[in-house]
């Protein structure tokens, strides 16, 4: 299975605290995988470094790797698209890095439908954007999403006016309307009832099938649930890595995650 | 329903350009030179630059109330359209009194000596003769309305650039472009600057070539090219709001970092509006400063960018409508009060005269409208529309 | 003064016998020479002045005082020369001395002798002879300072004298200072004056420099074929290019543009004054005059009038005037640039000896290096200062936007109230110690008050709001500037800095201190000390760092936010109240004053790095130093200076957006 991203030993502090301490972490194609830790562990400060709020102290982001067979050496050598460190946010966003933040982040005044109309995939330049108008197929693409997000009557309602748990999958709407390759979630159930925990946890599910998922939560449970290969992440760095039931097993995870 | 909101905004543009023109057609019909007289040509005159206000508040009102950029730098924008324009005027109207004056010589004179007796007409209260190269275009109209434009763009352009990709956002950047018109306004009082220092530029009501159509009729075609101008930007900012654009440039205002990590590249965007805004401004001030009659550094001054935005927050910012209001509203306001026509309050022992008081008023009374309605006048007059409703 | 020179003059008359004898034989003097002295030129004063230095010290110079002070009169009707003593409308003459009575004239009947100037420098020159050595050593001093403004020749004699007899060892130094000055204009030794000028190297007093530079002196422009190589040149000069140094060498023109020593045209103009040339120059000008003397129907040489709107074309038709001897011969330009260059335009030193030149010239260089690194100083002191004044100024901002995060606008306007309570106070205690020792708490206390009031009504509502509160403030800041005019008028009102801080500490000609600048350098530092003792060490601090950053944090700890918000910006308020009465000591209180300070405080407080006082200080240092650095290329244009200095910050901000002193990580994101 090919890379799609890979993070190599990035270091960052702030005034003398070490945010993210030589981490190093990876991601396939197509693959759901969870980060869970407790607060301060540096979970969202490994997003920002992805996403290029955050420029590390040292270390690697690379982005989309691929095989290129070298004639001089007669065999395949591994090249990565694209080094995100250099990229601004806009950029990397534009590879194909979608986000989702803790706090559900849609834009308040504008209605459901504006604020998939913003994300849609489509040329980002000023003077191009100028005269957008939507065709067809992007009309019905939007109608599908709003189908998939369970939003469909509420599209002319103003995003301010809905639900937390609404405005949660409005917002994972818009990641979908902007086809990532890789989606980084933000804590997607802080907040929700049990109901829209089971419906996020499906819909995670099916946006696994052609993306990169990598979902940080705090929230066992609701980890377990997605079944996918956990990553524990303290003080920032790796304590454990495997499966749910390998990682709660772990003595170290108990004690930092269960001890306090 | 879409459509429904669509067809009522567009309604609204045709109601506002209906009053304009009908505004404009009243004006004329009760101005000197074509009705009967009982506007006065000096009249005519406050209202031509009272309508170029605004346009500037327009401007104001797309990169703070939409864009959410508190410039404080706009009216120096203007300032410099009124400067460019005012090169010109003041260039090409001394050439024709000094070859007039000339005629009596019995030589012709050289270009030295006609260069000579330009820059010594107009710099000679700063005290020299040689015309400084940044007036190297002021004998032609076309490249001085170029200039116009391209003056304030480019040093929007640049600042802008400089700001916007080092991430200088809310009050930051407010202080940075007053900083800017501070820089600018100081530059230009100084007497070596070329642009005759503190006396500013003067005499610009005098449009050569056509001076004998006299000041009743150019204030009249000023004041109707202004009106005109009016329209056609709120028509482009209207519609410019309205589009995934306009959708874009408020969403940069609310949210600015989610816009960003939908990968729009913000900052050509507020770079779009920002250098757009400049340029529009700098032509309302190019259509202003013909009517005003006088240029000089003071105008510059931060403290106008600053009245500009008070404007636009008494109007009601994020509606192009209340910018429009508020402009007009204050500044008329101003002149009644200030120019000594509103009657006094006695009150016994101390007599409130509006010449000294009005700015303690405006002042206060700008407070309490930014503290209890934050959409201005129209907001506060929405909110009993709507109660009533 | 003139009591005691008047008791020297009793002494003399009563214990100096003998004085009395030469009193008798001055009268004759005066007698024989009345015509003279009532009526005296230049030409005929020379011969009295010899003469008079026969008689005795004390009464030749009591007399050449009243003299050259108009003091002196003349009875009508026997020319005799007195001193009048008025007394009720009568007028009694005595004799000099003062002490004969001569008689009551009235005023009709005397005259006062008015010697001219001419006269009067003569007199001052001999006089200085007799002061020199007089017993008193204020007199003395005197007589020195105005020698140094007008050294003679005959002084030198005079000094040596003075210097063996003075006994005062600061009168001494300066004696022999002056000797020297003399002894290097007037002496004819080359040996004595090198080694004088050899012992002027490094001293920088302003007088030393004047007279190398006199030294200097070099003539007025000299023309001929070759160098003279038996003259001591200064300079060659190169018309149209070279510009004339100070030292008398020659320099070319520089970024400041100096003027050039002498024009092509003026060299050419005095080449024809000097008979090197034969052909005058014709100027534009006397061109146009002689071609309008000689129109003929609308043409002029063959050329219509019209054509001749350029200069070749007016040249041609000069030249067809040439040729018909209507007008004297055309001189090109090319022409006149090669007879110049035909000849050697030079100046030569007034002092012949080029040893002596060539030792000022480097003791000149020598003093002049050590001035340029006083003018570094000065310029680094001028920098620390306008770094206080913008400490002071942006000192109360650091702390309410800062600490707080607001942003005021009226910061300027509590900036002002104080300077105005400064005022007001001196209204009513006229001690300006007294009232500046009142006005500095009682300004605290109104702008406190003002503070609190604001915040109250205010900006409370808009703590969540930045640019509304920026704009509201400012709505705040113009009423209040309008309110000021409107009591006090738009005129400059003086706040008077008491007398002690008048004048200056001089550690050099070049190099003074006024005490004012080092008080508010001093007001700066405790300003600094008192602000990091408040927010480090005391309650209000801590709990101001509390409430800003996790408000809800700290209101669960029982901190009420609410009142230390009100407090924070009550204190920050307070302070610029202050800052305001020592802003107002050195400029003067206008309604604007505040209004001045409050871009560049801004400024400094963001180019610093906001929230932190230290970056406060980093940023009014790094504002005001290049400021006076900018300044300095430039003097004459502080608007410029400004100008640039701004630019400079917008482009710092740029690549520092935090500013000097940044605070990292997430916390400082928001």
């Amino acid at each position: 299975m090919n890379t799609l991203l890979k993070v190599e030993k990035i270091s960052v502090s702030f005034d003398g605290f070490k945010a993210i301490n030589s981490l190093s972490y990876s991601i396939g194609k197509n693959e759901l995988k969870a980060i869970i830790g407790p607060n301060g562990a540096g979970k969202t400060t490994f997003m920002d470094i992805i996403t290029g709020q955050t420029k590390p102290d040292e270390g690697k982001v690379l982005f989309g790797e691929r095989s290129v067979w070298l004639e001089s050496d007669q065999k395949y050598q591994v090249v990565w698209d694209e080094n995100l460190l250099m990229k601004s946010e806009s950029q990397i966003a534009l590879l194909g890095i979608g986000r989702k933040f803790q706090r559900p982040t849609v834009f308040e005044l504008k209605t459901v439908f504006e604020n998939l109309f913003i994300s849609m995939k489509k040329n980002r330049n000023p003077f191009s954007v100028l005269f957008q108008k939507l065709n067809r197929d992007e009309k019905n693409l939007i109608e599908k999403i709003l189908g998939e997000i369970s939003l469909k009557n509420e599209q002319d309602r103003i995003a301010g006016e809905l639900s937390h748990g609404q405005k949660q999958w409005l917002e994972i709407g818009m990641l979908l309307t902007q086809e990532p390759k890789l989606l980084l979630i933000d804590e997607p159930a802080a907040g929700m009832t049990s109901n829209e925990r089971r419906q996020t946890v499906e819909i995670l599910k099916k946006l696994s099938a052609d993306k990169s998922v990598i979902v940080v939560e705090h929230d066992m449970e609701f980890v377990k649930d997605l079944e996918c290969e956990v990553t524990v992440l303290h003080e920032g760095s790796i304590l454990s890595e495997g499966s749910i039931e390998h990682v709660s097993s772990n003595n170290e995870v108990i004690e930092v995650y269960l001890g306090r | 329903m879409t459509n429904s909101i669509n067809d009522l905004l567009a309604r609204h543009t045709l109601i506002f350009t209906i009053v304009v023109v009908i505004f404009s057609l009243f004006i004329t019909f009760f101005s000197e030179p074509y009705g009967n007289g009982l506007i006065s040509t000096s009249f005519v005159k406050t209202l031509g630059k009272t309508v170029c206000l605004c346009i500037i508040a327009l401007a104001m009102d797309v990169v703070w109330g939409y864009c959410g950029i508190l410039s404080l730098g706009h009216f120096a924008f203007f300032g410099l359209g009124g400067y460019m324009i005012g090169m010109w005027l003041m260039y090409e109207r001394t050439a024709i009194i000094v070859q007039e004056a000339a005629t009596n010589e019995l030589l012709p004179l050289t270009e030295t000596e006609l260069s000579n007796a330009i820059g010594n007409q107009i710099f000679g209260v700063v005290g020299g003769y040689d015309i400084p190269s940044i007036w190297m275009f002021a004998d032609s109209l076309g490249l001085q309305l170029i200039l116009v434009i391209a003056v304030p763009g480019i040093l929007a352009f640049i600042f802008g650039w400089l700001a916007f990709r080092s991430r200088v956002t809310g009050v930051y950047l407010s202080i940075l472009t007053q900083a800017l018109t501070l820089a600018l306004s100081l530059y230009l009082f100084q007497n070596d600057s070329g642009l005759r220092g503190n006396n500013g530029l003067s005499g610009l009501q005098n449009i050569p070539g056509i001076e004998y159509l006299g000041q009743e009729v150019i204030s009249i075609g000023f004041f109707w090219a202004s009106c005109i101008f009016l329209i056609s930007i709120f028509l482009l900012f209207h519609s410019l709001m309205k589009s995934k654009f306009g959708l874009i440039i408020t969403s940069i205002r609310d949210n600015e970092t989610r816009v960003r990590f939908l990968g729009y590249n913000v900052e050509i965007y507020k770079l779009f509006i920002f250098v757009l805004t400049a340029i529009i401004s700098s032509i309302a001030g190019a259509l202003y400063y013909p009517q005003a009659g006088i240029i000089n550094p003071a105008e510059l001054a931060p403290i106008a960018s600053i009245y500009l935005a008070v404007w636009v927050a008494i109007g009601g910012r994020g509606k192009l409508y209340g910018a429009i209001i508020g402009a007009a509203f204050v500044s008329l306001f101003s002149s009644w009060f200030t120019g000594g026509q509103a009657p006094d309050i006695p009150l016994g022992i101390f007599t409130i005269e509006w010449v000294n008081w009005w700015t303690v008023l405006l002042g206060f009374g700008f407070v309490i409208i930014t503290i209890f309605s934050e959409n201005g006048i129209i907001g506060f007059l929405r909110n009993i529309f709507v109660k009533e409703k | 003064m003139k009591i005691k020179f008047y008791i020297i003059l009793l002494y003399a008359f009563f214990i100096n016998l003998p004085a009395v004898a030469h009193h008798d034989e001055f009268n004759i003097f005066l007698i024989e020479n009345s015509e003279n002295i009532i009526k005296s030129s230049a030409k005929t004063v020379d011969s009295i002045l010899r003469d008079i230095q026969s008689f005795d010290d004390e009464i030749v110079s009591r007399f050449l005082e009243l003299w050259k002070s108009k003091s002196l009169y003349y009875i009508k009707d026997t020319k005799q020369v007195v001193i009048i003593n008025e007394n009720n409308e009568s007028f009694d003459a005595l004799e000099i001395d003062g002490l004969t009575k001569i008689g009551n004239y009235s005023k009709k009947e005397i005259k006062k002798i008015k010697p001219n100037s001419g006269v009067r420098a003569k007199i001052d020159s001999l006089l200085v002879k007799y002061q020199i050595s007089n017993s008193d050593i204020n007199v003395r001093r005197k007589s020195l300072d105005s020698l140094k403004r007008n050294i003679q020749l005959e002084h030198l004699a005079v000094l040596q004298d003075a210097y063996i007899n003075e006994s005062d060892a600061e009168l001494k130094t300066a004696i022999d200072r002056l000797l020297k000055f003399a002894i290097i204009k007037y002496s004819d030794s080359n040996d004595k004056k090198l080694e004088i000028i050899e012992s002027f190297k490094g001293d920088t007093a302003i007088e030393i420099r004047a007279s190398l530079n006199q030294l200097l002196n070099s003539s007025e422009v000299k023309i001929s074929i070759s160098l003279p190589n038996n003259k001591n040149i200064a300079r060659i000069i190169v018309p149209g290019f070279t510009i004339k140094n100070s030292n008398g060498t020659s320099g070319t023109t520089n970024f400041f543009n100096e003027d050039v020593e002498i024009s092509i045209n003026d060299a050419y103009d005095k080449l024809y004054a000097d008979n090197l040339v034969f052909k005058k120059r014709i100027t534009p000008e006397e061109l146009k005059k002689i071609l309008e003397q000689n129109i003929i129907e609308d043409t002029i040489g063959g050329y219509s009038i019209s054509s001749l709107d350029n200069e070749q074309s007016r040249i041609a038709a000069y030249n067809k005037l040439v040729v018909n001897n209507l007008a004297p011969p055309f001189i090109s330009e090319k022409k006149i640039n090669e007879e110049v260059n035909k000849f050697i335009f030079y100046s030569v030193y007034n002092e012949t000896s080029s040893e002596v030149t060539n030792a000022a010239l480097n003791t000149l260089a020598s003093i002049n290096f050590k001035v340029q690194i006083y003018k570094y100083i000065d310029l680094f002191i001028d920098g620390l200062s306008l770094a206080s004044i913008y400490f002071l100024g942006a000192i109360g901002l650091a702390i309410t936007f800062g600490v707080m995060r607001v942003i005021n606008m009226a910061h300027g306007e509590f900036i002002m109230m104080g300077a105005y309570t400064g005022y007001v106070v001196q209204q009513f205690i006229s001690n300006h110690t007294l009232s500046l020792l009142v006005a500095l708490p009682l300004a605290f206390i109104i702008t406190f008050i003002a503070g609190v009031i604001m915040e109250r009504l205010v900006i409370r509502h808009l703590y969540r709001k930045p640019l509304d509160t920026l704009l509201a403030t400012f709505g705040i800041s113009i009423a209040l500037q309008q309110i000021a005019k409107n009591i006090f008028g738009t005129q400059a009102r003086p706040l008077t800095s008491p007398s002690w801080l008048d004048g200056s500490l001089s550690l050099s000609d070049d190099l003074s201190i006024s005490y004012i600048r080092i008080a508010i350098f001093i007001l700066s530092l405790i300003f600094l000390g008192l602000l990091l003792f408040v927010m480090n060490r005391t309650r209000l601090g801590l709990e101001t760092r509390a409430v800003t950053q996790n408000p809800v944090m700290a209101s669960n700890m029982g901190i009420n936010p609410e009142r230390i918000n009100m407090l924070t910006f009550g204190f920050g308020s307070g302070i610029a109240g202050i800052a305001g009465i020592a802003i107002g000591l050195f400029s003067k209180v206008t309604s604007e004053l505040g209004s001045e300070y409050i871009v560049q405080s801004f400024m400094t407080v963001v180019v610093g790095g906001v929230g932190n006082i230290w970056g406060t200080l980093a940023g009014a240092s790094l504002i005001g130093f290049l400021q006076k650095f900018i300044e300095w290329f430039n003097p004459s244009n502080t608007l410029a200076a400004q100008t640039y200095m701004i630019i400079f910050i917008i482009l710092f901000i740029q690549f520092r957006p935090k500013g000097i002193v940044a605070l990292k990580g997430r916390a400082a994101d928001d």
